[in-house]
């Protein structure tokens, strides 16, 4: 055993979305390894009294209420109420003293390790600057792993992510910091940022192939995750009015066709409410709620042929897709944005199709029908297999 | 069992439309039924039945009253009644939870802060026949809304001679409405016409000779009418509001027009927009029937919202409430604004501490605010 191993992410405020869901799937995969003393989740201390996440300590103030608000109403009068300028004062203050709790707290010592799930600003400006205090020998190893979300999450910054790479320039030479980053494309820009070689760690396979669905169920189609626009939500009506013309003409009514997605925010969804209403008409579509308990989402996707992306590429240029690594996981061919962060992937593991227009996404979805089930799911399943064992090899690798 | 309070307009008497929900919610709960008129003088003894839970169909207005005894409520609004209604009335019923039948009024109602669960009904096709003869175009009108101008002269301008028959069921909802304009003797195409059949046989005959359905009304709760006729494999022309436009994709499986403006079109692909129809209904009731265990947990887990007694003082605008809704639309938006303290009271008043990143004068945020615009001037007391 070599030391303790920590989870950490102090975005994780809610009970359902990703983050919450890395947090268990990384203790579980590195409690896995045997190699650790003791793998500990540390969260948002407003993330609320979950079942699933009893065992989570709670320790971090939420540093990005005025970017992503959470409904539990984290804050305290006074912060409620600090100017601009203020409030991004009291943010740079919580970080480095909720870094300093938890080193206080835990009794953080060099045999143990840090890991950051999903670098987010503050969470890694409060790190290096507590860790500047300290004597490079007395630090933890601290892994960072970089999904492209809140690296630069901040308001108070005007370039916020430039700042915390510039950071942790100064203090790679420590040889205790490790960067990794979800996608290639994102591991090539750190490490020209960096000048170090950056690793690839996407999400390691931590759920069981699902089995497929039955021949008499519907051909289904599934647009997983919470939608928003730069998910492409608002694709999905073209996608998939044009892919039933073409499906029907091609296999009759005798085998029917249905179409998961999930809906966007009651916000978002305001300006759109015709769109999705036809949406909502057209024949076996069915418009899933836009929060869904993990046993839904499995259920859903159980039920799918296809998983269909139509990110946003310029968002998602250097991100990757968690929903891709659930896919992967489960089994189940996707069909996606190329020039996406994840477009690599996708390619590398001959994990499906990669479309710019709603043509080829209507080709692709076309191709996947005629294919015979059988063949999908060997398909995806040796995607799964060479995904699976580079992700531990990364992993491995990375974390020695 | 829960014991359920279902209360509901009276004029579900005549059409049934609930019948479907009763059937569903006598699996899970032991409920007892209550009709009641909209527009004749509320008596809270009406209601005055014991409950473990209160479920409101269509009769949103009335669901202060519950939840000022702090009784747990649920609310089934429906579009066509509920459309219009001012943002502070869903802000007053938010402590209520919602199954909506209509995607608008349940982004709605998610907006104004309330738990809200989207249901798609479709009916039983198997019990249905389908008519699948589309040699000619055979129509049939249910004037229900003359005063709307969904009549004669309407699929007149939309079909004219493409149409060979019309049937009009001339029934309408409001007897004492202005009648609708009356066919003309030169039509292009055969009218015939009824005002009553003896048993709803009678209708079903006649509905199963005909493929196109001209939707009767201009929006719909729920639209048993039009879903029944897509189930039949007809093809289904309607006013472009919910829930038409919710369950009709345009020129998908039925076709959306604009009442006042649309003018001729050409009848293409009836007979395969006929099909379409059939086939979602067919995918939706097998998505319907799913989603009923779903419904039913989610009316069984509305608790009581917790409103601490009031000595009266909500009960007493829960009464004014009714009051002010009974007298119509100004009325009632001018008694939701002056009681927006109380408002307050029944509805729980969620706090995001910095939703834009800047506090106002007051000290509160826009989101303190649940996003409703401010009244300026303090608020008048209840």
């Amino acid at each position: 055993m070599t030391g303790r191993l920590f989870v950490l992410d102090p975005v994780c405020a809610l009970p359902y979305g990703h983050n919450l869901e890395a947090m268990k799937y990384f203790q579980t995969y590195f409690e896995g390894w045997e190699r650790f003393d003791e793998v500990a989740c540390v969260a948002c201390r407003h993330l609320g009294e979950q079942e699933s996440a009893r065992a989570f300590h709670r320790l971090f103030e939420f540093y990005y209420q005025d970017l992503l608000p959470i409904p539990s109403g984290p804050h305290s009068e006074q912060v409620a109420r600090l100017g601009h300028v203020e409030y991004g004062q009291w943010l740079d203050q919580a970080c480095v003293a909720d870094a300093r709790a938890v080193f206080g707290r835990f009794g953080i010592t060099a045999a143990d390790r840090l890991f950051y799930p999903s670098a987010d600003f503050y969470g890694a400006l409060g790190l290096l600057v507590h860790l500047a205090d300290l004597p490079a020998e007395e630090w933890p190893r601290v892994h960072l792993r970089f999904v492209g979300a809140l690296e630069g999450g901040s308001r108070h910054y005007a370039e916020p992510r430039a700042l915390l790479l510039a950071l942790l320039r100064r203090r790679l030479g420590t040889g205790r910091l490790f960067i990794s980053a979800e996608t290639p494309v994102y591991a090539s820009f750190l490490s020209e940022a960096l000048s170090v070689p950056v690793s690839v760690t996407p999400y390691p396979l931590m759920s069981g192939e699902l089995d497929w669905p039955g021949d008499d169920e519907p051909f289904t189609v599934f647009f997983p995750g919470a939608a928003r626009h730069d998910k492409g939500f608002l694709r999905i009506a073209e996608i998939i009015g044009r892919f039933q013309e073409e499906y029907y003409e091609a296999f009759g009514e005798t085998r029917p066709l249905r179409v998961y997605a999930q809906d966007l925010r009651p916000q978002d969804a305001a300006a759109h409410l015709r769109h999705i209403g036809q949406l909502c008409g057209l024949p076996g579509f069915h418009l899933l709620p836009d929060s869904l308990p993990t046993a839904e989402m499995r259920r859903h996707a159980a039920r799918a042929h296809v998983f269909v992306l139509p990110y946003a590429a310029d968002v998602y240029a250097l991100r990757g897709s968690a929903v891709l690594m659930e896919a992967l996981a489960f089994g189940r061919p996707v069909v996606a944005e190329g020039g996406t962060g994840f477009a690599d992937q996708i390619r590398y593991y001959r994990a499906g199709s990669l479309c710019a227009t709603p043509a080829e996404y209507v080709a692709s979805l076309m191709a996947c029908a005629r294919t015979p089930a059988a063949a999908l799911r060997l398909r995806a399943a040796q995607a799964r297999h060479r995904f699976a064992v580079d992700s531990e090899a990364a992993y491995r690798e990375w974390i020695r | 069992m829960k014991r359920l309070l279902f209360v509901d307009h009276d004029f579900h008497g005549k059409t049934r439309s609930h019948e479907f929900f009763l059937r569903l919610l006598e699996t899970r709960f032991e409920v007892s039924y209550v009709a009641l008129s909209p527009l004749e003088p509320f008596d809270p003894r009406a209601l005055d039945r014991p409950c473990d839970v209160a479920l409101l169909w269509q009769m949103d207005f009335l669901a202060p009253h519950f939840l000022a005894r702090d009784i747990p409520t649920v609310v089934c609004p429906m579009y066509d009644g509920s459309a219009g209604l001012p943002d502070l009335h869903w802000v007053a019923l938010r402590r209520a939870r919602f199954v909506n039948f209509s995607y608008a009024l349940h982004n709605a109602v998610r907006l104004a802060g309330a738990a809200s669960l989207h249901a798609k009904y479709y009916p039983d096709p198997s019990m249905l026949p389908i008519c699948g003869d589309f040699s000619t175009l055979r129509a049939f009108l249910w004037v229900r809304r003359p005063e709307e101008a969904i009549d004669c002269a309407l699929v007149e301008r939309l079909l004219g001679d493409q149409l060979d028959s019309l049937h009009l069921h001339e029934v309408p909802d409001n007897r004492a409405a202005p009648a609708g304009r009356a066919p003309r003797g030169d039509a292009p195409f055969r009218v015939t016409r009824s005002a009553w059949f003896p048993d709803r046989g009678d209708l079903d005959r006649i509905l199963s000779d005909c493929n196109v359905y001209i939707a009767p009304r201009s929006a719909e709760g729920i639209g048993m009418g039009f879903l029944e006729a897509m189930a039949r494999g007809m093809v289904v022309i309607a006013n472009d509001l919910p829930t038409h436009n919710e369950y009709i994709a345009n020129w998908v499986n039925g076709i959306l027009i604009d009442r006042k403006r649309t003018g001729r079109f050409a009848a293409e692909r009836f007979e395969a927009i006929g099909r379409k129809a059939r086939l979602s209904v067919e995918l939706g009731r097998r998505h319907w029937l799913e989603q009923q265990d779903a419904v039913l947990r989610f009316i069984d887990a509305a608790e009581p919202p917790g409103i601490a007694a009031s000595g009266g003082l909500l009960e007493d605008f829960a009464l004014g409430l009714v009051g002010a809704y009974q007298r119509g639309g100004q009325a009632y938006g001018a008694f939701l604004a002056d009681n927006y303290l109380a408002l307050g009271l029944l509805g729980e008043r969620r706090r995001h501490a910095r939703r834009d990143g800047v506090a106002d004068a007051t000290g509160g945020t826009a989101a303190d605010r649940g996003g409703e615009a401010e009244p300026r001037s303090a608020p008048r007391a209840a």
